[in-house]
């Protein structure tokens, strides 16, 4: 007796260390790799191979976590994979449900039983009996080990082993499944989430190309619309004064209505007869006169720093002190400077025109005040205009209807700041509208130089002499050379 | 009392027989699907609805049962007293998870309600001599 429970001892033994051994293999081919399916179907092989288990499966629970998938079977004529087994249905779906093992060893008889219930009860109540449930695994399982698979106490899946036999599986076999399921578990686990880092380092890297490209896309785009853009800004900068445009795409000055008050010298230009000269040109001809002269003055306006107000046919009005000034003297100094270079281009374009038969075009004449004028945006929202107004701009205007041919004509307003470096002759008063007061007027003749005879006005008296000259004054020189000559004589 | 040799008797392969008796002296013999394995000493039967077994056994708590070993055909008789019911914990959980397992496979889940677990001691165990 002794002796057979000793022998009964060693056999189990035995069978332990076996058992032992098989696991340990087990583990450490299921933890090579991080492959899913490799994991699984190693596992289901092993099963066979060393406790001669023939027919197993793995399901995963799935995302939604209210069924599982077959991701893994061994030993059934249909591989099944990818069926599903709802939780709470069947052997599989009853371990999920309750994450606890369940072994069967009759169900044949079992489901007969419950047939025959089945059938005693449909005549005589009303309850709906659903149709029996198809399932994967052996149509005519007799035994049945289920094994839930968990990770710290979450379901992960089930791992099921089946035979057609009845009552193959002892404690001892629960005892084994159960411990490799678990290594399969843990296995299973780690290649999930290797998988789900590597989906997410796909999707991430697809991400960043698709970022990549947009802004590759984004680059060409901008680079486009801002070519669009300039070419479109080069185009309106001819219909803006350089300054102005300038200030505009800069940023400095707002497009919005919005004025201020400035002094500003405000000239202004106008073709004499140019109305008549109209009439009598080819529109051809008369268009590049115009362009001509226009384009010309303009060219000289820019140069000086002048602001293009606007041109009103052949009349040009230009403006100094916005959006940019240099101080009052200067602005006046630079609009009466770039008049004079005007009238001398002007003389080299009729030169050019009277050759090509045009006797009498592009008399100009020039207007200059220097005043208080309110200048910026007006119109309405839709259209704008940068523009200057005030009874300065009119007044600029009256001077150069009252100039004289190719002559420039400035207010006393100017006159007061340029007289220091500007030759002018007192011209005659005049009287705007507007303005109560009668305006002194003075005509440009060039500058004043040092070296030159023309000085400022010189007031000397010594006893038998006195003598004011004003070169400024004086309208007709050679009058005055014979007076100075006449009392040079009669002083020898 | 119950050992390894019992064990497959207790499975659920081949119907067991349980007989109680009537306060009156009336016995009551029936067919079960299974006679559960508790511990050594403790057997289960599963109480899902109101029967004569049970009705006697709450006049009288003695029974006699027989089991089955499916591989050798060798019967036991077992001398049983009711102990308890038990309505939850690990026998509980088992005996409810195998009957919604089968019920649920035929379609008709949440029909049978495993309503208890009646716990017999095992007062003796002996095998039939036929």
């Amino acid at each position: 007796m002794i002796e057979s429970d000793a022998k009964t001892l060693a056999e189990q033994l035995e069978r332990r260390n076996k058992e032992i051994e098989i696991i340990e293999r087990v583990a450490s081919q299921i933890s090579k790799t991080l492959n899913l399916d490799s994991i699984a179907k190693t596992m289901l092989i092993s099963m066979e191979e060393y406790f001669d288990f023939k027919h197993s499966m793995i399901l995963l629970l799935n995302s939604s976590e209210s069924a599982l998938k077959v991701i893994a079977t061994h030993g059934y004529k249909e591989e099944g994979i990818g069926a599903e087994v709802k939780i709470g249905v069947g052997v599989i779906g009853m371990v999920a449900k309750k994450k606890k093992l369940m072994r069967m060893a009759n169900l044949g008889a079992q489901k007969q039983y419950m047939q025959a219930i089945k059938q005693q009860i449909q005549p005589s109540e009303d309850t709906v009996v659903a149709e029996e449930i198809s399932l994967p695994g052996l149509k005519n399982a007799e035994s049945q080990v289920a094994i839930p698979m968990l990770m710290e106490d979450e379901l992960i899946g089930v791992f099921s082993v089946e035979s057609d036999q009845v009552n193959i599986f002892d404690k001892s076999d629960e005892l084994i499944i159960k411990i490799l399921a678990n290594q399969t578990a843990n296995a299973l686990q780690n290649a999930k989430l290797y998988q789900l880092e590597q989906q997410r380092l796909q999707e991430l890297d697809k991400a960043h190309a698709e970022l990549a490209d947009l802004n590759t896309n984004l680059e060409k785009k901008v680079a486009d619309r801002t070519k669009e853009l300039v070419a479109l800004s080069e185009k309106l900068a001819k219909y803006f004064s350089p300054q102005v445009y300038d200030s505009i795409f800069s940023g400095e000055l707002d497009v919005k209505i919005q004025t201020q008050r400035k002094p500003l010298t405000v000239f202004f230009c106008d073709l004499q007869g140019f109305t008549q000269l109209t009439e009598r040109l080819e529109p051809e001809i008369l268009t590049e006169l115009l362009t001509q002269y226009l384009t010309e003055m303009s060219k000289i306006a820019i140069r000086w720093g002048g602001t293009i107000d606007k041109f009103i046919g052949d009349a040009i009005l230009v403006f100094f002190g916005d959006p940019e000034t240099r101080g009052n003297k200067e602005d006046a100094m630079a609009c009466v400077s770039m008049a004079l270079e005007m009238l001398e281009k002007l003389e080299l374009l009729r030169e050019a025109w009277r050759e090509r038969g045009l006797a009498r075009s592009l008399n100009a004449r020039m207007g200059i005040h220097s005043g208080v004028c309110t200048v910026g945006n007006f119109g309405s929202e839709d259209r704008l205009d940068y523009t200057v107004i005030g009874n300065g701009v009119n007044l600029a205007a009256r001077l150069e209807a009252n100039s004289e041919s190719n002559k420039i004509l400035i207010s006393e307003d100017t006159y007061l700041l340029v007289k220091e470096e500007i030759k002018c002759i007192k011209k005659q008063e005049i009287s705007v509208k507007g303005i109560s007061y009668p305006i002194q007027t003075y005509e440009v003749s060039g500058f004043t130089s040092s070296s030159s005879s023309y000085s400022s006005k010189l007031v000397k008296s010594i006893p038998g002499l006195s003598l004011t000259f004003d070169p400024n004054e004086i309208e007709d020189n050679e009058r005055a050379m014979k007076l100075i000559s006449d009392v040079l004589s009669r002083l020898v | 009392m119950i050992t390894d040799e019992h064990l497959p008797a207790l499975q659920g392969m081949f119907p067991s027989w349980i007989t109680t008796v009537s306060n009156d002296g009336e016995p009551n013999t029936t067919v079960i699907s299974q006679i559960w394995h508790v511990n050594e000493t403790e057997v289960a039967l599963s109480f899902q609805f109101f029967n004569k077994t049970k009705k006697n056994i709450s006049q009288n708590p003695f029974a006699f049962a027989t089991i089955t070993n499916p591989a050798t055909f060798d019967a036991y008789t077992l001398e049983l007293k009711y102990n308890r019911t038990e309505s939850e914990g690990d026998l509980f959980d088992e005996m409810d998870m195998k009957l919604e397992a089968i019920a649920s496979m035929s379609g008709m889940s949440g029909i049978f309600e495993l309503r208890g677990a009646d716990i017999y001691t095992v007062l003796s165990i002996s095998k039939n001599n036929l």
